[in-house]
């Protein structure tokens, strides 16, 4: 009889340690979203899916270190995070854009105030854009046409290495190789009136295919694209 | 009453035991005081054999994946198939930043010069070593991470609560280089010049540190122009320039130095008539080796050895069952030249477009620089005085091809059981076979029981060599406009190998002495630091596929595409009756484990430095693309 009342009185206490422990010293996980893209003059980058990212820093706790948040390839981003003061900059020489001097002393980073869920649009500066791109799909083979429009002139500009037209199966198209299956370098002749064409490998055998317009500015690591658009047989 | 007397005894006794200071002052058994250890020489040798024992190498034999990085093998591993299913590598990886050694480098420089217990002589020569071991280390840091504070004596914390006179900014990358140079300068004299002493410096060690750190300072300085985005403001990163001329031609002095026999009688291997062997054997013959300057040493029957040999032996009829995981790529075998000097891709069909059959299975790598089967095992070729069995399959009249997929295997073909397999594959996706068609022979221990992991190998590993000083002093004699003087000392390496033509000074070009070095050197772990110094890594690795037609185009071209590894498999003609029955054909292929293409992005030029330490010191600065 007393054994069994100790065993019951360790369970108890058992239990209410292991309930006791929860809660404790324990923070509640992050709750608010943080959302947005990457635009020039409110039109969203296109850039290669999880290339590009840039990094949020929140001062107050210890030691510091980056949230990291990468750019999907349309340009967006999305961050769970906990409500504070937060700074955000991107990696130096990320992306085929330079970012905005906002003033002297602040430089690029951009201050802002997480409250709630928020949206952001980051006003970016990018070397080029692509326009107009359109494509048509004939057959096997894809023609695409746009024109490459120069943003930054002057001393920063830099020139146009190539263009490209790329192909996938999958709506991720980019020049990472597991992100298409073919891409054609266009002439560039004229950037004003870009065409190319790109013939879909024969083992592909699905109706539709995704294509996509990459520039590569050169001394640039990261290429700007146009949206990608899907094509059916 | 009674309680008095206990209290009273108590404090007697404890009052008592007190009094024994011999008792409670005893010298430590486990410590060795540091007065006593830098008074005795055997033991400030084995402070300094361990300091030896932490050198940081990039490659290193007890590492097979580091000496066969960036595509020159296909990795025949299962664990290790994701380096080729990958775009590239973390801003982290190869970073370094072990300034735990650097104080205990710092410490012992101080202490022996403390020292009064060791003889001058004594002295002088071990801390012209640790200094050795100081400057070999802030080269590798400055290579890895670009400019680094200079730590020169162990600092000491002060507990004030305030450690900022403790952090030091970085310096400049051209300020590291020339410590490392400048060190050599004053130790070489210091050292013994010995040709001997391999394991431990030697005049000989520090001049070839010395060229080798001008060289590559050199070419940072020239080439990092063309790369303008990976370079610091402060020049933490990046070396002027102008500078350019002044590191070449201290590279070409210390590099003659050697050549010339000041440090020695260092001289080229060339002790076996058999030209392939005699290169394979610079890096197993210890006996007066007059090659090898400056050697990681082991033993065997110690803790100190290593399994090289194990993981990499052609796996069939090896001393365990395991072995083939560096799988030497097509795109370095292609590159050894044929014996006339001329690139040519290994000529697996006629004009028409149609297969070559030869009569050997060895017979496509004839009359070719005689360093490719000394580094490379290809079909046919011996180990251990065994014959490896690689080919991939049996090619029938029709067209259609009779494979197996275990090791050796035997089908019936018009009646008769056939081995339709080699036993060491090539099968795509086995692990431990050629699936590349190719094992690695560099490093390989040919002794018995080299393969066994109770014994495993004494090989050494070689950092610095007479043949990659001669290619040093062509490189700067080449940057220095003296095309002359570099064909000389290339001509004597491929003389070596067996080239029968020789370069004439107008053939020396950039892709030339890069193609050497490509060739000469590797699987030694430095073809890393040539793709970065050049500032070509990311035109050589630019995350694009290689097509098969590519593969074989602009052999010996500096800045040929190197993102993914091909191999080129052998199949054995099965057609009684015909003039090709049982002769060789080859295919080109790429294993198909290979999946995705190499990036190797600007941040990657220079490794990231930790959060935690740029948040320990504010003055460190970040660096580029970072």
């Amino acid at each position: 009889m007393k054994t069994l009342r100790i065993k019951h009185v360790l369970t108890g206490l058992c239990v209410s340690a292991i309930l006791a422990s929860c809660g404790i010293d324990n923070f509640d996980e992050p709750d608010t979203f943080f959302s947005g893209r990457v635009v020039y003059n409110g039109e969203p980058l296109q850039v290669r899916h999880d290339a590009v990212d840039f990094q949020l820093w929140q001062p107050g706790y210890g030691n510091p270190g980056p949230v990291g948040v990468r750019l999907g390839q349309d340009g967006s981003f999305s961050s769970k995070l906990f409500k504070g003061e937060y700074k955000l900059v991107f990696t130096n020489n990320v992306g085929p854009f330079r970012t905005e001097i906002i003033n002297e002393q602040q430089q690029d980073t951009i201050f802002f105030t997480l409250e709630g869920d928020m949206t952001m649009d980051v006003e970016v500066i990018p070397y080029y854009m692509v326009r107009n791109a359109e494509f048509s799909l004939s057959g096997n083979t894809v023609e695409a046409s746009c024109s490459i429009e120069q943003i930054i002139t002057g001393e920063d500009a830099r020139n146009v290495e190539r263009v490209t037209l790329y192909l996938n199966g999958t709506s991720f198209v980019s020049d990472n190789d597991q992100e298409n299956y073919t891409g054609t370098d266009a002439d560039l002749n004229n950037l004003d009136a870009i065409s190319v064409s790109a013939v879909i490998p024969e083992d592909n055998v699905k109706d539709y295919v995704f294509a996509r317009i990459g520039v590569k500015v050169s001394g640039v690591e990261d290429m700007i694209f146009s949206p990608v658009e899907k094509l059916e047989r | 009453m009674k309680k008095h007397i206990y209290i009273l005894l108590a404090l007697a006794l404890l009052s008592g035991s007190c009094n024994d200071d011999e008792f409670l002052d005893r010298d430590p058994t486990q410590i060795i005081p540091s007065d006593k250890a830098y008074n005795s020489p055997e033991l400030t040798l084995s402070i300094l054999a361990d300091l030896y024992n932490r050198y940081h190498d990039f490659g290193t034999v007890e590492n097979w994946q580091s000496l066969s990085r960036f595509n020159v093998a296909f990795w025949s591993d299962n664990g290790s198939y994701g380096a080729f299913q990958n775009n590239g590598w973390g801003y982290g990886d190869w970073g370094t930043w072990d300034y735990g050694y650097i104080r205990d480098l710092n410490i012992f420089i101080e202490e022996v010069t403390a020292s009064e217990g060791l003889e001058e002589a004594l002295k002088t020569r071990f801390i012209a070593e640790a200094r050795f071991l100081r400057a070999s280390y802030y080269f590798t840091l400055v290579k890895r991470m670009g400019g680094v504070p200079l730590i020169l004596e162990p600092l000491e914390y002060d507990y004030s609560g305030d450690p900022t006179y403790l952090q030091h900014s970085r310096e400049t990358e051209a300020a590291v280089y020339d410590f490392v140079i400048q060190e050599a300068e004053e130790i070489r004299d210091v050292l013994p010049n010995d040709v001997n002493s391999k394991s431990r410096a030697s005049m000989g060690a520090a001049l070839a540190m010395q060229c080798r750190a001008a060289l590559y300072a050199g070419s940072i300085a020239k080439y990092g122009a063309t790369t303008p985005q990976v370079a610091l403001p402060g020049g933490e990163v990046g070396i002027p320039a102008d500078r350019a001329d002044g590191y070449y031609t201290t590279a070409l002095q210390a590099a003659r130095k050697i050549i010339n026999g000041e440090a020695g009688a260092y001289d080229l291997y060339q002790k076996k008539p058999d030209l392939a062997d005699n290169f394979a054997g610079i890096f197993y013959d210890k006996a007066s080796n007059p090659e090898a300057i400056f050697v990681e040493d082991y033993k065997l029957q110690t803790g100190k050895r290593h399994g090289f040999t194990i993981s990499n032996q052609p796996r069939f009829g090896a001393e365990e069952e395991e072995g083939g995981r560096i799988n030497p790529a097509l795109n370095l075998v292609q590159s050894f030249e044929t014996l006339n000097g001329e690139f040519e891709p290994l000529p697996n069909k006629d004009a028409s477009g149609n297969y070559i059959a030869y009569d050997g299975i060895k017979d496509i790598f004839e009359n070719r620089d005689a360093r490719l089967e000394g580094t490379v095992i290809v079909p046919g070729s011996s180990f251990k005085g065994q014959e490896v069995d690689i080919f991939a399959g049996i090619q029938l009249p029709d067209g259609t091809v009779v494979s197996g997929d275990s090791r050796g295997q035997s089908k019936d073909i018009d009646g008769t059981s056939v081995q339709v397999v080699g036993f060491d594959g090539p099968i795509d996706g086995m692990e431990h076979v050629a699936q590349s068609g190719f094992y690695v022979r560099k490093y390989q221990d040919p002794k018995d029981g080299s393969g066994q992991r109770g014994v495993q190998s004494d090989v050494w590993f070689i950092r610095y060599r007479f043949g990659e000083v001669l290619l040093n002093a062509a490189e700067a004699a080449f940057e220095l406009g003296q095309p002359d003087v570099a064909a000389e000392y290339m001509n004597r390496l491929r003389e070596r190998a067996g080239i029968t033509v020789p370069l004439a000074p107008g053939d020396i070009t950039f892709d030339r002495i890069a193609h050497e070095r490509f060739v000469e050197l590797a699987f030694e772990g430095l073809y890393f630091f040539d793709l970065k110094r050049w500032r070509i890594a990311h035109t050589v690795m630019d995350g694009t596929e290689i097509s098969e037609t590519e593969i074989m185009e602009n052999i010996g071209s500096a800045t040929k595409r190197q993102t993914q590894p091909y191999g080129l498999w052998p199949y054995k003609i099965h057609d009684p009756g015909n003039a090709d029955h049982q002769k060789y054909i080859y295919k080109i292929i790429r294993p198909s484990r290979v999946t995705a293409s190499d990036r190797f992005r600007f941040g990657n030029y220079y490794s990231e430095i930790g959060q935690d330490i740029l948040n320990n010191n504010p003055k460190i600065v970040k660096n580029p693309n970072h």
